[in-house]
C-alpha cells in the first residue's frame, strides 16, 4: 500500500485513506471545534502524509508516524485559522483537585459522542494541551516546545481543561 | 496521569467514525487528485451501462406486456332477446307408397342450442391460478355415423289387397 502511494497510484492512496480514516479523524475531531473543521484538518493532514511519505522510516510504526503527522497538521491548522489561539503565558500553577465519586460516575454515564462534543467546547489552546497530554501522552516539556509556550503555561492549561471538563460533564449528567 | 484523565481517554476512544466515499471525494478534490482510477472508471461505465440497458429492456418488456393485454378482446355481449328460443320441433314425415300415403308422426325432438360464441379467457394465467384447473385444448372427437331420424322407425307397409273388407 505504501509502495503504491509512493508510485502515486490512486487505488493505493484510496485504500490508505479508507484504512486509517477513522483513527486519524478521531485525532482531528478532538482538536477541532466542530465536524467541518475536523474534516478540513483531516484533508490537510492527509495531503502532508502523501507528500512526505518518502520521509517515513520503515523502522517505526507507520500508524504512529501518521498520527504524529496528523497531530502536527491539526496544530498548524489552529495556528493558521484561529486568531485567538492563545500564546499568553500563565506561570501560576493552580492545583487540580482529584475527581470525586460523583464526577467519575458522571463520566461513566455519558456517551462517548457527548464526551467528544464536551472536549470540543474547551478553548482551543486548553483543548490542544489536554489532547497532547492525555491522548498523545506528551510531557509538559514536549508540549511547551510544540506549542511555543512555557511549561508552566502547559500545566495551567491542563488544569483548566480538567476543571472545565468536569463542570461540563456534571452539567450534562444532571440534564 | 490522573484517574479522571484515564476515564476520559478510555471513554473518548470508544467513539468510531465510519468512512464514507464522500470523504475521499472531498479530499481528492482538495488535493487535486483524480477521484477514480482508470480501472474504476471502466467499472463505473460498465455498471452504469448495464443498469441503463437493463432498465430499457425492462421498460420495453413491460410495454409489450401491457400492449398484449390490451389486445385481448372483451367477450361479445349477447342480448338475451336475440337468443333463439329453445324450440320444440315437431317433425313429420310423409311416406308415400303407391297411391296411398301414410303420415308418420315422429317423436318431438328437442333441438340443442349451442352458445353463440365461446367464452374468452381474458388472462389465462390468472384463471388457472384461481380455478386450479387445467385448460386443455379441445380434442376433435372421432366422427360417429349419423343416424337418420327414420332409422329407428319401423315402416308399416300396407298392402291394400290384404285389407279385409265387408265384401
Amino acid at each position: 500500500m505504501i509502495a503504491g502511494c509512493l508510485a502515486n497510484k490512486r487505488e493505493a492512496q484510496h485504500r490508505l485513506f479508507k484504512t486509517f480514516y477513522s483513527k486519524l479523524f478521531h485525532i482531528c475531531y478532538r482538536y477541532a471545534s466542530n465536524n467541518e473543521e475536523a474534516q478540513d484538518m483531516l484533508n490537510e493532514g492527509f495531503i502532508k502524509i502523501f507528500n512526505n511519505l518518502d520521509r517515513y522510516q520503515p523502522t517505526g510504526s507507520f500508524e504512529a508516524w501518521m498520527k504524529r503527522v496528523m497531530t502536527n497538521a491539526a496544530l498548524d491548522y489552529q495556528r493558521k485559522h484561529k486568531p485567538n489561539f492563545e500564546t499568553v503565558d500563565y506561570d501560576a500553577i493552580s492545583q487540580f483537585e482529584s475527581s470525586s465519586y460523583e464526577e467519575n460516575h458522571a463520566i461513566s454515564k455519558i456517551s462517548s459522542d457527548e464526551l467528544m462534543l464536551l472536549i470540543q467546547k474547551l478553548p482551543p489552546m486548553t483543548r490542544s494541551v489536554f489532547n497532547l497530554y492525555v491522548f498523545e501522552e506528551y510531557s509538559h516539556a514536549e508540549i511547551a516546545e510544540m506549542l511555543h509556550i512555557k511549561e508552566g503555561t502547559s500545566h495551567w492549561h491542563l488544569n483548566s481543561a480538567r476543571t472545565k471538563l468536569k463542570q461540563l460533564i456534571i452539567e450534562q449528567y444532571r440534564d | 496521569m490522573e484517574e479522571f484523565d484515564q476515564l476520559i481517554k478510555e471513554k473518548a476512544e470508544k467513539k468510531e467514525f465510519k468512512f464514507k466515499f464522500l470523504y475521499w471525494f472531498l479530499f481528492a478534490k482538495k488535493a487535486g487528485f483524480a477521484v477514480f482510477s482508470t480501472m474504476q472508471w471502466i467499472a463505473i461505465v460498465a455498471i452504469s451501462s448495464s443498469i441503463v440497458g437493463g432498465a430499457s429492456y425492462g421498460t420495453y418488456k413491460l410495454v409489450q406486456h401491457v400492449r398484449a393485454k390490451s389486445n385481448v378482446t372483451a367477450p361479445a355481449q349477447v342480448n338475451p332477446s336475440e337468443l333463439e328460443p329453445l324450440g320444440l320441433l315437431l317433425d313429420t314425415a310423409q311416406v308415400e307408397s303407391g297411391s296411398d300415403s301414410v303420415i308418420i308422426e315422429g317423436s318431438p325432438v328437442l333441438r340443442e342450442e349451442k352458445a353463440s360464441c365461446p367464452p374468452i379467457i381474458k388472462n389465462p394465467k390468472k384463471k388457472e391460478k384461481k380455478d386450479q384447473t387445467e385448460v386443455k385444448d379441445s380434442v376433435i372427437a372421432p366422427k360417429t355415423p349419423v343416424k337418420t331420424r327414420y332409422e329407428e322407425i319401423r315402416f308399416l307397409a300396407i298392402d291394400p289387397d290384404t285389407i279385409l273388407t265387408n265384401d
